[in-house]
């Protein structure tokens, strides 16, 4: 009899043990941890986003003793400001969160300094292998650890105002063919600018734009793809040099100081929205911006409607498109905190909660299922007409186009940013040159911006 | 005789029936212990109100809850007033520096579409100020005119400027982003805010009426001040965009007391969310909702929750009635659904103002069923709870009945093996005590059934012993006898036959007692051995002697021998 209570005594003390070690890394439902998060999902999918962690909150994080408290939203630039003070060490820098959104080139910085979770330590080859190949290696860095786990894509993408170009098509003869390279488009702008000149005979050059790009960097760097070679050398230095990227100066330089290429600081959306312009190359997560109609500035609406094209490409190259969106960092805390992090992670890439958000925020999904079957029956069920259209664009975009992703280098998001400033103010001034009827040579311009 | 027998066996069997073994009686006698135990306990905690335990803590977690949220936003919306009441005092004062530049009156702004971007564009910096500077949704200015006068829906069309942010609560660590859903796209660009999807121009007062019964209000009242005339809209949403929030709308008056405007401050619905929202570890369907309200009513339908969006979605559509009051806890009912919870007022506007009579309330809710699965759970927690100690305590009565028992039985048992002197020791001393008594009567016995033993053989030695002496007796007095019967044959010529006929004549007048006693003769017993067996005295033996002799004629005790040897010899032959 003793020796059976000893027995029974010990089994459930075996059990008891067991059941901790199964508990793993310490995680109990009854002692919540909390894990801050900064992202960058605002505007119109701030909701999609809460959502997803509420149901997270309530349902898994509940079970596995696990809280996510959105402490940031902002836009990327806002955070890589914090995130950049926090890496730098900055006097009244805040407290690095626990989860955040961001760019590789921002997961450099922090990775040199051992700051960042290897994802590969908490999720196994095969966990891997279920999300689409390119961009899980997009989250890798130089020492081929996975640092920026994927969890939304974008791609760039051409919006065009389909009843105001229309309506200009019918009056000019302009054709949609021509809006598949930039060629084209500046050919189009052009005449759009003459054609909306000359509405107004009595005002001089009140011509219209007719095209703008979120971003002239991408243009840049995308065209110079497009043709086969790089815009950054193998110094990881800006290379403005080779021919390739003297045609697309030249091709983006002449319609923007002509008037017909909008040099504009804010979003492409913005100034579809007044009428200001015909179409944008911007990204295609940036859909819910554009919404159906446009205001002109005497109070009038018009309702439009957008069609989404693939991404132009400049004559002579072949169909590549960038592939973007940041992902998800996890900074290195200790393991019950580094472990909580990653159950989020994968429960929000999971393909459920995954084509979720995509189909209220128009994001690719991540994941070989989503992306390669689920999203194909999701289309149809899609309630959002716009982020409908957009998916199906890019999907097929997928099937003819070559993804370019940006290179992972330190200095790239200061490059970049210099680039983009820089081209603007150029091309503002010379615009004003061109106004004032002192028009300055695009090799002379090119000049001034490689200086 | 057989139904004797029956009845006995009859008894026997119904004896047999109320026996029962140890082991059972001692288990039902824990067992009965325990349940006893149980049962009081459960019927203590059900009379002292512990078993609603559940109950008691809903009770007292709301009771927090909404004390704490209730005086939150009663303060936080305090603090906004007072915020907006600035912000409209400060526009009003650069608008009337833009009239005075522009050398207009306050109500010929409608007049002027021309001047309304520039007007907004000087205002908004001052938005941007408080946006940037306040924990709120959004800020926004609202004209009382249009760019487009012309136009046919210019009575509907109201110019002003809507600047939302997107994280109403932050701390400043992080740069605020913030959208543009109102107002011309110009100023938009010159502070580079990014529009929203839902960005529009004007207002469209067809859909976003939030600001006319202010404008009337202030109109009507021009001696209050603005401290008296702001006014917390119900939950406002405006046209296509996807967030709704209460509107803090402050009437803009002109130093001359023309009413031209309303300006304010949006609480929307994420930042009452992340603000107010209750605890939600314990209860995650519990929310707290803000609504007008009046004594029987809480009208749902223009408030806003704060809770878990995922379990309740970021609003309730319709109204809620109260229905009935249980306890502490009220009823709410709409057509959708129905809630439980408590409520408390929520005091909005000071005194004298003209919308003192409108009544807010904070609620904290969560669905009927809920609250009552949790108090339901926790009921079947509670009887289950006990059945398992129940079964758990019959469980434990087995058990130590059965190890309690076990070396009383295992005692019984070598008792009946007469096995308990190599038995081992047990851990009850009665039992040990016992075993030892029994040992110690156990060798008591043996001793004395050895002694017996040897008494036995003693005894049948000398039972051999006298056996030996009677064989040697039996064959001296056979040898007497045939001494006794060839003396006769001898002494036969010598007895005088006469006198031996007349013993043989008269043996038979002998009484029996005589005859008793001429027999124990015979037999050769003497005098004493007589006097014992015929149990006489000395006395009567010689009275019997006398007339034994007188009636056979002999005259001794000898003669009397001889005839009777004669005669048992002449007998024989």
């Amino acid at each position: 009899m003793k020796r059976s209570f000893i027995c029974l005594l010990s089994a459930t003390l075996f059990l008891f043990l067991l059941s901790g070690c199964g508990k793993g890394h310490l995680l109990e439902s009854s002692k919540p941890v909390t894990l801050t998060m900064w992202h960058n999902y605002g505007g119109d999918m701030q909701e999609s986003m809460d959502y997803l962690i509420d149901q997270f909150n309530s349902t898994i994080g509940k079970d596995e003793g696990i809280v996510i408290n959105v402490t940031a939203i902002s836009s990327s630039s806002e955070l890589n400001k914090s995130l950049d003070m926090i890496v730098n060490d900055d006097p009244g820098a805040p407290q690095l969160p626990d989860i955040f959104t961001g760019y590789p080139q921002t997961a450099i910085k922090f990775q040199e300094k051992e700051m960042l979770v290897n994802f590969e330590d908490y999720f196994t080859d095969e966990e891997l292998t279920a999300y689409v190949d390119a961009f899980v290696e997009e989250g890798r860095l130089s020492d081929g650890g996975l640092y920026v786990f994927p969890l939304a894509k974008s791609t760039e993408i051409l919006y065009l105002n389909q009843t105001l170009f229309d309506h200009f098509a019918a009056q000019t003869g302009a054709s949609m063919e021509q809006l598949s390279s930039f060629e084209g488009i500046a050919e189009l702008s052009r005449m759009y600018y003459t054609w909306t000149d000359q509405q107004t005979p009595d005002i001089l050059q009140d011509g219209k734009q007719f095209y703008t790009a979120d971003s002239w960097f991408n243009v840049a760097e995308v065209g110079v793809a497009q043709m086969g070679k790089h815009i950054f050398d193998e110094t990881q230095r800006l290379s403005l040099d080779s021919q390739e990227y003297a045609h697309i100066f030249e091709t983006v330089y002449s319609p923007a100081v002509e008037g017909g290429f909008a040099v504009h600081d804010g979003y492409s959306s913005d100034l579809s929205k007044t009428g200001d312009i015909i179409c944008s190359t911007g990204s295609s997560a940036g859909i819910l911006f554009y919404g159906d109609t446009i205001t002109y500035s005497d109070g009038t609406i018009e309702e439009v409607e957008y069609s989404i094209l693939p991404y132009p490409v400049f004559e002579g190259g072949i169909k590549t498109a960038l592939q973007r969106g940041g992902g998800l960092m996890v900074a290195k805390t200790d393991r019950q905190r580094e472990h909580a992090a990653c159950v989020f992670i994968k429960w929000l890439t999971a393909s459920e909660q995954n084509m979720k958000f995509i189909s209220k925020t128009g994001y690719l999904p991540v994941t070989k299922q989503s992306f390669e079957k689920d999203i194909v029956s999701h289309l149809e069920n899609l309630e959002d007409p716009q982020i409908k259209k957009m998916l199906t664009a890019v999907l097929s975009m997928y099937q003819e186009y070559v993804f370019f992703t940006a290179p992972n280098y330190e200095s790239f998001d200061a490059d970049s940013d210099t680039y983009e400033s820089r081209f603007k103010e150029i091309l503002t001034e010379h615009r004003n040159l061109f106004q004032q009827e002192s028009p300055v040579s695009a090799e002379r311009a090119l000049a001034q911006l490689k200086e | 005789m057989n139904s004797k027998k029956q009845a006995f066996t009859f008894r026997k069997k119904e004896q047999r029936k109320k026996e029962t073994t140890l082991q059972r009686r001692l288990m039902f006698f824990f067992a009965s212990v325990s349940i006893f135990i149980i049962l009081s306990f459960a019927l203590l905690m059900t009379l002292f109100g512990i078993t609603g335990k559940e109950e008691k803590a809903i009770r007292s977690y709301m009771d927090n809850e909404l004390s704490d949220i209730s005086t939150s936003i009663a303060d936080d919306f305090g603090r906004l007033s007072v915020d907006g009441i600035q912000l409209a005092e400060d526009l009003a004062r650069r608008c009337d520096d833009f009239f005075s530049a522009n050398n207009i009156a306050a109500e010929e702004l409608p007049e002027h579409p021309e001047l309304l971007e520039p007007l907004l564009a000087e205002q908004t910096q001052s938005l941007i100020y408080t946006i940037n500077n306040r924990t709120c949704g959004g800020v926004f200015i609202l004209l009382d005119a249009t760019v487009n006068p012309e136009a046919d829906n210019a009575d509907l069309a109201k110019a002003g400027v809507f600047i939302k942010k997107t994280q109403p609560t932050s701390t400043q660590a992080v740069g605020v982003k913030t959208y543009y859903l109102r107002g011309p796209a110009q100023i938009a660009r010159d502070n580079k805010i990014e529009l929203l999807g839902q960005w529009r121009m004007e207002y469209d007062v067809a859909e976003e009426d939030f600001f006319s019964s202010v404008m009337d209000t202030a109109r009507a009242n021009p001696a209050l001040p603005l401290s008296r005339l702001y006014f917390w809209s119900g939950r406002t949403i405006l046209k296509d965009n996807s967030e709704a929030g209460f509107l803090l709308c402050v009437p803009l008056r002109s130093k001359d007391g023309t009413v031209f405007g309303v300006c304010g401050i949006e609480v929307s619905d994420r930042m009452f969310k992340s603000l107010y929202s209750p605890e939600a570890s314990t209860y995650e369907n519990a929310f707290i909702v803000a609504a007008p309200s009046t004594d029987t009513n809480l009208r749902t339908s223009e408030g806003i929750i704060a809770g878990n969006y995922y379990l309740t979605g970021n609003r309730l559509t319709e109204d809620l009635s109260l229905t009935s009051k249980r306890g502490d806890f009220e009823s709410y009912e709409s057509s959708l659904a129905a809630y439980a919870g408590k409520s408390t007022s929520l005091r909005l506007y000071p005194t004298n103002s003209p919308y003192e009579g409108i009544d807010w309330s904070v609620a904290i809710l969560m669905s009927e069923n809920s609250l009552q699965a949790a108090t339901r759970g926790s009921l079947a927690y509670f009887i289950g709870t006990i059945v398992l100690l129940l079964l758990i305590s019959l469980g434990i009565s087995i058990y130590i009945s059965r190890r309690y028992l076990r070396p009383v039985t295992d005692a019984l048992d070598s008792i009946r093996c007469q096995s308990y002197e190599e038995r081992n020791p047990v851990i009850y001393l009665e039992i040990n005590d016992l075993f030892e008594f029994l040992a110690d009567r156990d060798r008591e016995h043996g001793e004395e059934l050895q002694k017996r033993e040897e008494k036995l053989q003693e005894h049948e030695e000398k039972l051999q012993k006298l056996d030996k002496e009677k064989q040697d007796i039996e064959k001296h007095y056979d040898r007497a006898q045939t001494w006794i019967s060839h003396l006769s044959r001898e002494r036969m010529p010598e007895v005088d036959h006469d006198s031996f006929e007349m013993f043989l004549q008269y043996l038979h007048t002998l009484t029996p007692k005589e005859y008793e006693i001429f027999n124990l003769y015979l037999e050769g017993k003497s005098a004493k051995e007589i006097l014992v067996i015929a149990n006489i005295n000395q006395n009567t033996l010689k009275y019997h002697n006398k007339n034994i002799y007188s009636k056979l004629g002999v005259t001794s005790r000898k003669q009397l021998l001889e005839y009777a040897a004669l005669m048992k010899h002449k007998r024989d032959s």
